[in-house]
């Protein structure tokens, strides 16, 4: 099947006393055309720096030390900046965090889309006016025809990220990031945003990357997961296979602190012990070893790279006993 | 947005009464004479003829009352007259305040010119070459004062190249290519003093709302640098910037009596230092007063400037939130 999106081995590092160290660690992953990925980890673990590194956002002093990315069979970090100016917004688009200031705050909204439609497909600004209002329209912002020409300031914020995700479609993108969407908005927003993304993709055929702290989100939205830790990839699966039967670990502590209206009241909400190492504190061999109740000796030595078991990819010396283990349950 | 004016118009009335008595009082604390400086080198003065001459001034008279009588004739747009030539003070003024209104618009014009393009040059690469050149010249500029600027502008260009006229005035309305050509080196003068301060506030400004996450989002549509700059980051830097520039505007506006007596040129701040050695305090407090107004007015504008470039200062009151 053809890939919209495959990246190879990405390491993304940032400045420390320490030197150089490594915020995202040899990541690779795939994502098919069509298909919807849901990309889970706490926070800290490198899910946003991996979808900057996507739209080549990254900035000094962030810097991707290595691996590729192929948009459509491209190699986006092999191009200059003006030849990938020319796919950002076009090929690969994002919807951003905290619509309140993903803004313009002194630009009327239906500029900011409209410039961005003007420099995908040259239009008049009459032509351009009529297309941005159709865009409103689909995000779903009543009376498009007299929003157009409000400030972000004038409106609310789950009206904002209906701008934002319409200028991420502007550009008539194939590959979608949506980075916390919905994050900053309220549950039932959060809803009815994540239905219209859901919505659009479908229509539009996009594949869609979507990186969220919330299991719950993931769960509902997507087709794959990938479950990230202090900057590794440890699982990749189906959302069945990763919400039925995690081999990871962490996947499966991750799915036992779970907190939503299923857990029993009587009983003290679980939690994994101890914090994620920081970046500079990395341990050798598995990331998440220190804090695993699974580990063994192998653990604290080696790294477990990230392979085929059980019908997905997953990093873990005891994957199978731990699959094995789950599914008895 | 209504209120916002009362409560500037009270402060600013507050400034400006403050301001003038300020220099009311101090022209008079000064040592000096008028009657002494108008008599100048007449040797035979009695006593009996300084005290008529001071009498028929008013000068005998104490001095609060001879700032209110001063007062209530400034606000019936009466100014006096000059001690020494018997000209009215208001006319003197209007003749002399369109040299230095125009000095100080080409000093502003071409500070603006140089800032907006020196400040995004500088923060294409913050740290970088070009920002550090920059850097540089804008801490010489801020340490050098004005005058010596001048000097240095006048021996190249005028002494040693003999481009340009070092001194003079013709009126616009005369002959606008000599006015022009006088007008070149005060202005930059006065703008290569004034650009450093603008530069670094606007790099600063332009260099936060780069980072901000709203570029970001421009630099995601794909648009490129130059779009992202001028029309994106300039635009929004301007905002704190505006209010900046109104200061810098003042400052100008009082800083070109050094330039304009060096140059020759007759503005306002001309006739404040001619009036000034001759003591003539009815002319030093119409300037001042002049100048008073005039800054606290700028700045006030640049003010409503700002509302116009921020559609939140301007709209905030007038359209309701809409959810």
């Amino acid at each position: 099947m053809k890939n919209s999106l495959t990246v190879k081995n990405l390491s993304i590092s940032v400045p420390s006393a320490k030197g150089r160290v490594a915020v995202v660690d040899d990541v690779s992953f795939e994502i098919p055309a069509g298909k919807k990925v849901g990309l889970v980890g706490e926070s800290g673990s490198g899910k946003s720096l991996t979808a900057y590194a996507l739209m080549r956002l990254i900035k000094d002093p962030v810097s991707i030390d290595g691996g590729e990315i192929f948009l459509d069979g491209r190699d986006v970090l092999g191009l200059s900046n003006k030849e990938f100016r020319l796919l950002r917004g076009k090929q690969i688009a994002m919807i951003y965090q905290d619509p309140m200031s993903a803004l313009n705050p002194i630009m009327r909204i239906g500029q900011q889309i409209i410039e961005s439609i003007q420099l995908h497909s040259p239009s008049s600004e009459a032509v351009a006016r009529k297309i941005a209002i159709e865009l409103l329209e689909s995000v779903g912002i009543p009376e498009p025809e007299r929003r157009i020409d409000s400030y972000p300031f004038e409106m609310s914020g789950g009206m904002l990220q209906r701008v934002v995700i319409a200028i991420a479609l502007s550009g008539k993108p194939q590959v979608l990031i949506a980075d916390e969407a919905t994050t900053a908005l309220d549950v039932t927003t959060q809803a009815r945003v994540l239905t219209l993304i859901d919505k659009l993709a479908a229509e539009r055929g996009l594949s869609v990357l979507l990186i969220t702290h919330d299991l719950g989100v993931a769960a509902q939205f997507s087709d794959e997961i990938m479950v990230m830790y202090a900057g590794k990839l440890v699982e990749n699966g189906s959302v069945n296979q990763i919400f039925s039967n995690p081999a990871h670990p962490y996947t499966k502590a991750l799915l036992d602190s779970r907190c939503d209206y299923t857990i029993d009241v009587n009983k003290p909400i679980n939690s994994i012990a101890g914090q994620p190492p920081r970046p500079d504190n990395r341990p050798s061999g598995c990331v998440f070893s220190p804090r695993c109740e699974h580990v063994k000796e192998d653990c604290t030595t080696s790294v477990p790279p990230l392979i085929h078991s059980q019908g997905r990819l997953t990093a873990c010396f005891r994957a199978d006993e731990i699959f094995q283990v789950e599914r008895v349950k | 947005m209504r209120q916002y004016f009362i409560r500037r118009a009270i402060s600013s009335s507050i400034v400006f009464v403050t301001s003038v008595v300020m220099v009311f009082l101090s022209i008079r604390i000064l040592p000096g004479d008028p009657v002494l400086a108008r008599l100048g080198a007449a040797t035979e003065v009695t006593p009996e003829a300084l005290k008529a001459l001071r009498e028929e001034a008013g000068l005998d008279r104490p001095l609060l009352a001879q700032l209110f009588s001063w007062i209530s004739n400034a606000l019936r747009g009466d100014l006096g007259v000059s001690y020494f030539s018997q000209f009215p003070v208001s006319d003197l003024v209007a003749q002399h305040i369109p040299v230095t209104l125009e000095l100080t618009f080409f000093i502003v014009l071409l500070a603006c010119i140089f800032s907006i393009i020196l400040a995004p040059l500088s923060i294409l690469k913050p740290g970088g070459g070009i920002d550090r050149i920059i850097g540089y010249f804008t801490s010489i500029g801020l340490s050098i004062p004005g005058f010596i600027v001048g000097i240095v502008l006048t021996l190249i260009f005028s002494l040693r190249l003999q481009w340009l006229p070092s001194i003079g005035y013709v009126p616009f309305t005369e002959s606008p290519g000599e006015n022009l050509q006088l007008m070149i080196l005060p202005s930059v003068t006065g703008a290569l003093t004034a650009t450093p301060y603008l530069v670094k506030y606007l790099r600063a400004s332009m260099l936060e709302i780069k980072q901000s996450s709203y570029i970001r989002t421009a630099e995601g549509k794909g648009l490129s640098n130059s779009h992202i700059m001028f029309r994106h980051i300039l635009p929004n830097s301007l905002v704190p910037t505006l209010t900046m520039l109104g200061l810098i505007v003042g400052y100008t506006l009082s800083g070109v009596i050094v330039i304009e007596y060096m140059f020759g040129l007759p503005g306002i701040g001309s006739l404040a230092i001619e009036s000034a050695f001759k003591r003539d305090y009815a002319i030093i407090q119409a300037v001042a007063l002049t100048i008073i107004g005039l800054f606290i007015l700028t700045t006030l504008l640049f003010d409503i400037a700002c509302g116009l470039v921020d559609p939140r200062l301007r709209l905030s009151k007038e359209r309701q939130l809409e959810v």
